[in-house]
């Protein structure tokens, strides 16, 4: 109805360029290669935190399998042998009751990482949730639940752990649960900010135009944009539990006597230190190493989980 | 183009709050983004909405398919009020209105293939499943002249022009009858803008759709539109067949908005005439009583300060504006919170 003159019809142009080339077959829903693999094969370009992520599967291998490669039991007690320095039968020597310091290094391992999995665990699970919902639906949402948050930040970490611990008792079950508890706000703060960066994004937008409901939009499209930097805080609470484990293991409020647990370790050496430096050493150099790796797995991932510094490293080739 | 009315508004407004929010700070003002817009979309024809930036065509457009609320008036689609609708009901309006966004590079999540943006439509309405959904995808992207074997590809590997392709089969994929292209050419390049405005408009007519095309490029509207609407200040000014409104406008807006149209012809262009505006466009938390042209107007005369004008049948068949010079009709201002601004 109009008078303009009527342009010929576009012809398809598309497919020129990059369209074309390599493809993964016509119908194809699915990536040519799973992104984890992507992620994987980045990493293994940086030699930091390849070495750092080789570490830490030693070390949980070394974990999984403690009472194979611990060369006696964890309280097998000798006073003969008691204090002695690193030697051929006793590497890393021996502690005041005589146990062999290197098999209850291997054997606390397993301890100090399912402390530090579990409580990072329930941060991760419960403090997601929290930061995902306060920074989607704002608000009110936002207003009670950061409150919340910022009176659980408010309160010293370790009070809080000696709290949960003296209601329900210690131990190591308890001792997750009393880190975990401390780190819910640090994911929840995590994610939130994250997420108030997502949801303003056009293709959110773009999403709910066609129809999609708030939890598709929440597990489809925020959580998977929003996910790098609560990955990295993963890795980096990790090695933050471990270290806060050790610490109110050394208060003698986490893992009990006489299990062996690298902090618990750390406080029976320290009053030898003068005498037998092997005893606070060993275990130290162990929650050391872990935590390091863990740090340096984080700052790795933070690296490789940019989608748009993906494809610079990359090398725009695939 | 029948004659049978898409979507119908009436009074449409939405005014967002300034100042703070929820019960911590008093409502400071309002801010009147689109205010008392009434506009008839025909099934099968294209609207061209245009205007300057800030003048509310996006917000209209946005609030024309509910994805912001509106304060008040009615939309009609299809002859249902949208204003009132909840859960499942909205869900059909969101697989039988779509949106082409301007910025395609942000309109696309980078996490999810083409395939997995394209079928959302189709796995959010149960429409397809399995092969039949992949055969889908493949469709629609040769549809909209891309090749089916892309499915597989992540945004950040195409171009701009592209992108918005991808976008375009989204918005398609559940067989939309309305579809509101808000800027969808404006970020690509200008050799890329020909191809998309001339794949929507085979797309409008090989699907036949009814378009809105929103936009501040009047070259872009005049050719791809049956008619055009030009809004000012949340306000639809003037309306009308796309020929009527591009050669021969009734309301001085519109015929300023024409004049700075670059001519391709250098004595025609140096012999036209300019209707140059003075000022800037006031805020939308402060219109203008009266007409809310006035303050700009080259033309503005005495019952502009206090009436404000109704869109009047002027001109061609079907052009209509709203100009005290054609006659003084509107609601004279009773002045309840219009603020007087002097020119």
């Amino acid at each position: 109805m109009t008078g303009a003159p009527v342009p010929p019809p576009d012809a398809p142009v598309a497919g020129q360029g990059d369209a074309k080339g390599t493809s993964p077959g016509p119908t194809a829903l699915r990536p040519a290669r799973p992104r984890w693999r992507e992620t994987l094969g980045l990493l293994a370009r940086n030699p930091t935190a390849a070495v750092a992520s080789l570490v830490l599967v030693g070390i949980v291998l070394m974990a999984i399998f403690d009472e194979t490669l611990a060369p006696q039991g964890p309280s097998e007690v000798s006073v003969q042998d008691r204090l002695q320095s690193p030697s051929w039968a006793h590497p890393f020597g021996t502690d005041d009751l005589g146990r062999d310091i290197l098999s209850r290094v291997i054997l606390g391992a397993g301890v100090s990482l399912r402390v530090g999995f579990l409580a990072v665990g329930i941060a991760l699970v419960i403090g997601t949730l929290i930061g995902l919902l306060a920074g989607f639906y704002g608000r009110w949402v936002d207003d009670v639940l950061m409150r919340v948050m910022d009176m659980l930040f408010a309160f010293p970490a370790v009070l809080l752990a000696i709290a949960v611990l003296a209601v329900r008792g210690p131990g190591s079950g308890n001792t997750a649960l009393a880190i975990g508890i401390v780190y819910i706000p640090i994911f929840a703060r995590v994610t939130r900010a994250s997420v108030l960066g997502v949801r303003e994004e056009v293709y959110v937008r773009a999403s709910r135009s066609v129809g999609a409901s708030d939890f598709r939009l929440l597990t489809r499209h925020v959580l998977p944009n929003a996910a790098p930097p609560i990955i990295v805080q993963t890795s980096i609470s990790l090695a933050f539990a471990v270290l806060a484990e050790a610490a109110l293991s050394f208060l003698g409020l986490g893992t009990q006597p006489p299990n062996p647990s690298w902090g618990l370790m750390l406080a029976e050496g320290r009053g030898f230190i003068d005498i037998a430096w092997w005893l606070a050493f060993f275990p130290g150099m162990a929650i050391f190493l872990t935590v390091l790796c863990f740090n340096l797995l984080g700052d790795g991932l933070r690296d490789v989980l940019d989608p748009r510094q993906r494809t610079l490293m990359a090398g725009g080739g695939r | 183009m029948s004659g049978e009315v898409l979507v119908s508004a009436r009074g449409v407004e939405v005014h967002f709050p300034t100042g703070g929010r929820g019960f911590r700070t008093a409502q400071a003002g309002v801010l009147r983004a689109v205010d008392g817009v009434d506009l008839d979309i025909y099934r099968g024809e294209t609207l061209g909405l245009v205007g300057e930036s800030g003048c509310g065509k996006s917000t209209l457009g946005n609030a024309l398919l509910r994805l912001v609320p509106t304060t008040g008036g009615s939309i009609a689609f299809d002859g249902t009020d949208i204003t009132g609708l909840q859960g499942r009901r909205i869900k059909e309006l969101r697989r039988r209105a779509g949106m082409v966004f301007q910025d395609p590079f942000a309109s696309l999540d980078p996490r999810r293939t083409v395939a997995q943006t394209v079928s959302e439509p189709l796995e959010v309405h149960g429409l397809r499943k399995g092969r039949d959904k992949a055969a889908r995808v493949a469709e629609l992207l040769e549809l909209v002249g891309l090749d089916a074997n892309v499915a597989g590809r992540y945004p950040h590997e195409f171009s701009g022009g592209q992108r918005q392709r991808v976008g375009i089969a989204r918005a398609l994929a559940g067989e939309p009858d309305f579809l509101v292209c808000d800027e969808a050419i404006a970020s690509l390049d200008v050799s890329v803008q020909a191809q998309v405005l001339n794949l929507l408009r085979r797309l409008q007519r090989q699907l036949g759709l009814t378009l809105l095309f929103i936009s501040h490029d009047l070259s872009a509207v005049r050719h791809i539109s049956d008619r055009i609407a030009v809004m000012y200040l949340g306000r639809v000014v003037e309306i009308g067949p796309a020929e009527a409104v591009g050669t021969d406008p009734q309301m001085p807006y519109t015929q300023a908005l024409l004049s700075a149209v670059p001519l391709p012809h250098p004595k025609l262009e140096r012999e036209r005439k300019r209707v140059v505006l003075t000022g800037d466009v006031p805020s939308p938390a402060a219109v203008p009583s009266g007409c809310r042209f006035r303050t700009r107007c080259p033309y503005a005369f005495e019952p502009c300060d206090d009436v404000d004008p109704a869109l009047q049948p002027v001109g061609a068949p079907g052009q209509q504006a709203a100009c005290h010079l054609h006659g003084v009709v509107g609601t004279p201002a009773t002045t309840p919170d219009g603020v007087t601004a002097t020119p």
